[in-house]
């Protein structure tokens, strides 16, 4: 139990406060609506990096075909759904019951603390609305929730009345939303010849692990570029601080070592997909040569705009900054452990997790805080 | 599943026939190195491993599992697997005469079962490959298409082996069946 809590403590801990910070900006009258529909994104955003970790076991992927033919209601579907949402969310609730049972623990008006509850609760709401209508999204879907969520945004500015009113109106909308979308069938997309032909050259071209990785296993790598994006974000951000400029290396270290753990299983990824898909064409030793070449000049592709993206937001934001050299090792050397860590997991798919978070680590350590 | 096995196949059409069960699927399976036998081995032309799979073409009975896949990129990367690969127009020949032509550039999850057991077979042949091997060609192709496969088979230099349960089909190559009994597989 200590060992779990000093494990999850220094996760937990920063999550509540900066999670409670954007939840006392949410609930403020005098925010304004931009940055109310910001706080009211990145929650979405943070929710939806979890749904999406978790895609398989929270929507049944897998199963839900066989699930959608048997005489089960929407409305059942629909419930179990949102269940099994709410249910991932696992870790994300404390901050959300933190701030609730702050907010009725100190008192004071009555009014204004069912208002910053409401406005809570309608946040999560529609949260939850848009990751079940993730597998459905059709424009109208789109435009309902992106409705939604202005509506929720302008509303807690106004008075009492206009706040029901608003969020009122933007939980109508979601619910509209659900009602119309989820679950419906689909149309079949229009064929359109040109395009296809493009696209069998593209296959062909990349021994299918192009649109194999596209779409079949777009989520896995959606996650992965998604905290790519956020490593840079943070690395800008503080870049932008300022007194993290002494420590700009270690910090590119850091953000290399991330990447390297985030990408490094993406060459096996591709290749056990389409050994399990076609297996009768993918024992051949050819295609998989060629399968792989594909999937590993595509990660380290990614990797070099990431480094680069990184290296220079450092050096913009940091001009006199004496960790070039360093940087530059950084990208080097995890651009290396890269390409081995990604040999390994063709070869170890379980054990090589666990080995390449390993020595990454040290490899992280070594250079970013020696 | 197979026990006590041994059996070699020369250029030509070979019929492979037995009841349910009894191991057709899995002694294409082992031929073509989808499967690795737990004894003995596995030779094509003399040589065994990855060189002896590289050889052979295997046409599985279920549709493709990746129904994105259109008919003519299954066919060009297929194709381009193999150094034997046939010409494109001979190519083009065998899609027309097997009724493809409009179908070629859809996926095939959105063509019909038979269909994609074409595109199957069109890329069979656009590959080359010395030793093919089909698992149940025939189930759901119509009566043109199957006459036009017999004409294929009958026509070719390379090593076929048919698993079918129906042999009426195949009556000009019977003389050359293989039979596996219930008692070869365990």
């Amino acid at each position: 139990m200590v060992l779990v809590a000093a494990i999850l403590g220094p996760v937990v801990v920063p999550l509540i406060v900066a999670s409670a910070a954007g939840f006392e900006a949410l609930v403020d009258p005098a925010t304004s609506p931009l940055v109310r529909l910001a706080v009211y994104g990145a929650w979405l955003g943070a929710t939806g990096l979890v749904v999406l970790a978790l895609r398989e076991p929270v929507f049944m992927l897998a199963a839900r075909p066989f699930l959608r033919a048997l005489p089960i209601a929407r409305s059942q579907h629909l419930a179990g759904d949102l269940r099994a949402i709410a249910v991932s969310y696992s870790l994300l609730w404390l901050p959300i019951v933190h701030f609730v049972g702050r907010t009725w623990w100190l008192g004071g008006d009555v009014v204004a603390r069912l208002q910053a509850t409401a406005v809570v609760v309608v946040a999560v709401l529609l949260g939850l609305a848009s990751q079940a209508l993730a597998l459905h999204l059709t424009p109208g879907a789109v435009g309902l929730l992106a409705a939604a969520a202005v509506l929720f945004s302008v509303a807690p500015s106004g008075g009492p009345a206009v706040m029901a009113a608003g969020l009122g109106a933007a939980l109508a909308m979601a619910a509209l939303a659900l009602w119309r979308f989820h679950e419906r069938p689909g149309r079949s997309s229009a064929f359109r010849p040109a395009l296809a032909r493009w696209s069998s050259r593209f296959a062909t071209a990349t021994a299918l692990a192009g649109p194999v990785a596209w779409r079949d296993l777009r989520h896995a790598l959606g996650l992965r570029l998604a905290i790519l994006a956020a490593c840079l974000a943070a690395g800008s951000a503080m870049a932008q601080e300022g007194s993290f400029c002494a420590k700009a290396g270690g910090l590119y270290t850091v953000q290399c070592a991330i990447a390297a753990l985030a990408l490094q299983r993406i060459p096996a990824l591709i290749d056990e997909r389409l050994r399990q898909s076609l297996p009768w064409l993918f024992r051949l030793a050819r295609a998989r040569r060629r399968s792989i070449a594909c999937a590993f000049v595509a990660t380290m592709a990614m990797f070099a705009v990431y480094a680069g993206a990184g290296t220079g937001t450092w050096r913009e934001l940091c001009l006199s900054t004496p960790w070039a050299r360093v940087q530059l090792a950084a990208a080097l050397v995890f651009g290396a452990a890269l390409a081995v860590l990604g040999a390994a997991a063709l070869r170890w798919n379980e054990a090589s997790s666990w080995v390449a978070t390993a020595c990454v680590l040290a490899l992280a350590f070594m250079l970013g805080f020696s | 599943m197979l026990r006590d096995l041994s059996c070699a196949f020369g250029p030509g059409v070979h019929l492979l026939v037995g009841p349910n069960g009894s191991g057709k699927t899995t002694l294409l399976n082992l031929v073509a190195g989808v499967l690795a036998p737990d004894a003995g081995t596995v030779s094509v032309d003399g040589v065994t491993g990855a060189a002896a799979r590289d050889r052979v073409f295997l046409v599985p009975s279920a549709t493709p599992a990746i129904p994105w896949l259109t008919g003519r990129a299954c066919i060009d990367f297929t194709a381009s697997l193999f150094a034997t690969r046939e010409p494109a127009a001979a190519v083009n020949g065998v899609v027309s005469r097997l009724g493809l032509t409009p179908f070629i550039d859809k996926p095939l999850g959105e063509m019909s079962s038979g269909t994609a057991k074409k595109v199957l077979i069109a890329a069979a042949f656009a590959s080359g490959a010395p030793v093919v091997l089909f698992d149940e060609p025939t189930n759901e192709l119509d009566a043109a298409s199957i006459a036009f496969f017999l004409e294929l088979l009958g026509a070719s230099s390379r090593t076929i082996l048919v698993a079918t349960h129906h042999v009426e089909q195949f009556s000009r190559f019977a003389a050359d069946a293989f039979r596996l009994e219930p008692a070869a597989a365990a």
